[in-house]
């Protein structure tokens, strides 16, 4: 049996790199990776990730050839909780059309390794092991409240609702509401998340819904402003955000990777 | 009585299934997704089912089949009216080689997530902006005519790449008008001859209906392969599955 290597395509030469620390963690940017480690051990590679995310992939694909494209970005780093912008292309050949999505991803740091989750489909498998559920992190309750104030939300028939199910209901059957809207709600909504920031007690994130079919790359945000317990606002501390000017990390996987 | 309307009968009969079968206490006469409801009429609709009603995967759509009561069930279990449900529903009931209702139910689920949920046959959004083949490519016909065009998303199925537009379009029998012209697969007619023919044909991904939906087996997350691995495997499964339903009664 032959075993051949993929090699992901990479720039030469470094041309930008950021690094910050949180709650013990170093966060580091560079141009082809995003690293975290912690007492010098990693504990979170995008590049890692998006392997084993492939290696699923090309798994399931039933001997498709596969390449996936990703372009992920660093939203912030509060406490343990790393936000993630992740936008990913998958090509499938033969296939009657690409796959991918974008999506606000949180990974809890604490937690081990990069576990891709065999039950999950296509890109629900990266990382879900320690993906971070916004109904878990701050309530169901505070979570539904601060939806139901977000305009999306509001417009969807969503302002009265008071529990996630009305809410996720409000959404779903405003899917086609206008030509220009382009999203749904998928199982896992509520762990789309990224942070945005906390002032005084206040939490701010953001849900992303994920295109369907024609409009698969686009991301829909739902602003959310959440009070949040001394106990989180402790852990979270200062949110950190990555300087301005530093771009996505691109990633490619599989086939002609270079092109 | 079995009129085939999404009639106040219809509902009684409803609250009556949810009464007597589900022991509901507060019989509300919905058929919601992910529901109650929707999971006792699907235990109901399995083979063995000695009702007659919901009979087996042989029971199937036909002339007598009323699009309007498919039209009127789909707005009360997703809660919209899209545009384009009742010509892709008539399209498929015309369609001879529909041999099994849940083909029918898979079918309108795929064409529910690719089309943004209209039914109707649209382009990709960006038409591939930022992609390979949003750059376009260049199409010699049989005539040594150059033909440059973008193969982005189109249709039902979303077809795109040269490549799909040519072996596809073969295999409705337009030879190679649509790797001239991929526009056509915006017309109605060709976007259900494209879905219709890839799925029960593989022509998409080299496997179709028959290795997921056949028989007693019905694997609704699986057939999503016939398209595209298994992008979306969960959601177009479940809302197979609630179109099955809504088949179902209106078969009835």
């Amino acid at each position: 049996m032959i075993v051949v290597g993929i090699l992901a395509a990479a720039p030469a030469t470094a041309t930008q790199h950021w690094l910050t620390n949180s709650s013990g963690f170093q966060i580091e940017i560079s141009d082809t990776d995003i690293v975290a480690t912690r007492a010098g051990r990693p504990v979170f590679s995008a590049r890692e990730a998006a392997q084993a995310d492939f290696n699923q992939t090309a798994h399931q694909a039933d001997g498709a050839m596969v390449r996936i494209e990703r372009k992920i970005s660093v939203i912030s780093i509060a406490g343990p909780y790393l936000s993630l912008r992740d936008e990913a292309y998958v090509e499938l050949t033969p296939s009657a059309h690409p796959g991918g999505e974008t999506r606000f991803w949180t990974i809890d740091l604490r937690l081990n390794g990069t576990k891709p989750n065999p039950k999950a489909d296509g890109l629900n498998a990266i990382g879900a092991g320690r993906s971070v559920d916004l109904r878990k992190l701050v309530g169901d309750i505070p979570l539904a409240r601060a939806l139901s104030q977000d305009s999306f939300v509001k417009a969807a028939g969503g302002a009265g609702a008071t529990t996630l199910d009305d809410i996720h209901d409000a959404l779903a059957s405003g899917m086609s509401a206008t030509a220009d809207q382009c999203y749904f709600v998928p199982t896992d909504w509520t762990m789309r998340s990224a942070i945005f920031g906390v002032e005084g007690s206040q939490l701010h994130a953001r849900l992303g819904l994920p295109g369907a079919g024609t409009c698969r790359y686009r991301l829909t945000q739902l602003g959310l402003s959440i009070p949040i317990s001394p106990f989180l606002h402790r852990l979270i501390g200062t949110v950190k955000v990555p300087s301005v000017g530093i771009k996505p990390v691109s990633i490619t996987l599989g086939a002609d990777a270079g092109r | 009585m079995l009129d085939g309307l999404a009639s106040a009968d219809l509902n009684t009969a409803i609250r009556k299934y949810q009464t007597d079968v589900l022991k509901s206490l507060s019989p509300d006469g919905r058929v919601d997704a992910g529901g109650g409801t929707i999971a006792g009429l699907l235990r109901s609709a399995e083979p063995s089912a000695a009702n007659g009603l919901f009979g087996t995967q042989r029971a199937t759509l036909g002339p007598t089949t009323r699009v309007a009561t498919i039209e009127d069930l789909y707005k009360r279990q997703f809660g919209m009216s899209p545009p384009g449900l009742g010509v892709l529903t008539r399209a498929i009931i015309a369609d001879p080689n529909i041999t099994d209702i849940r083909w029918a139910a898979y079918m309108l689920a795929t064409a529910w997530l690719e089309t943004k949920f209209t039914f109707q046959p649209i382009d990709e959004d960006g038409k591939g902006s930022g992609r390979d083949y949003g750059d376009g490519e260049t199409y010699t016909d049989t005539k040594g005519i150059k033909h440059e065009n973008v193969y982005y998303g189109r249709g039902y199925a979303q077809i795109t790449w040269l490549k799909n537009y040519l072996t596809n379009g073969k295999a409705i029998g337009v030879d190679d008008q649509l790797a001239i012209d991929p526009s056509k697969a915006l017309d109605p007619a060709i976007a259900y001859q494209l879905m219709s023919q890839g799925m029960r044909k593989g022509t998409f991904t080299g496997v179709s209906f028959s290795h997921y939906i056949v028989g007693t087996k019905c694997d609704y997350f699986n057939a999503r392969r016939i398209i595209n691995g298994t992008d979306r495997a969960t959601e177009i499964a479940n809302t197979a599955e609630s179109l099955e339903v809504v088949l179902r009664v209106a078969v009835l």
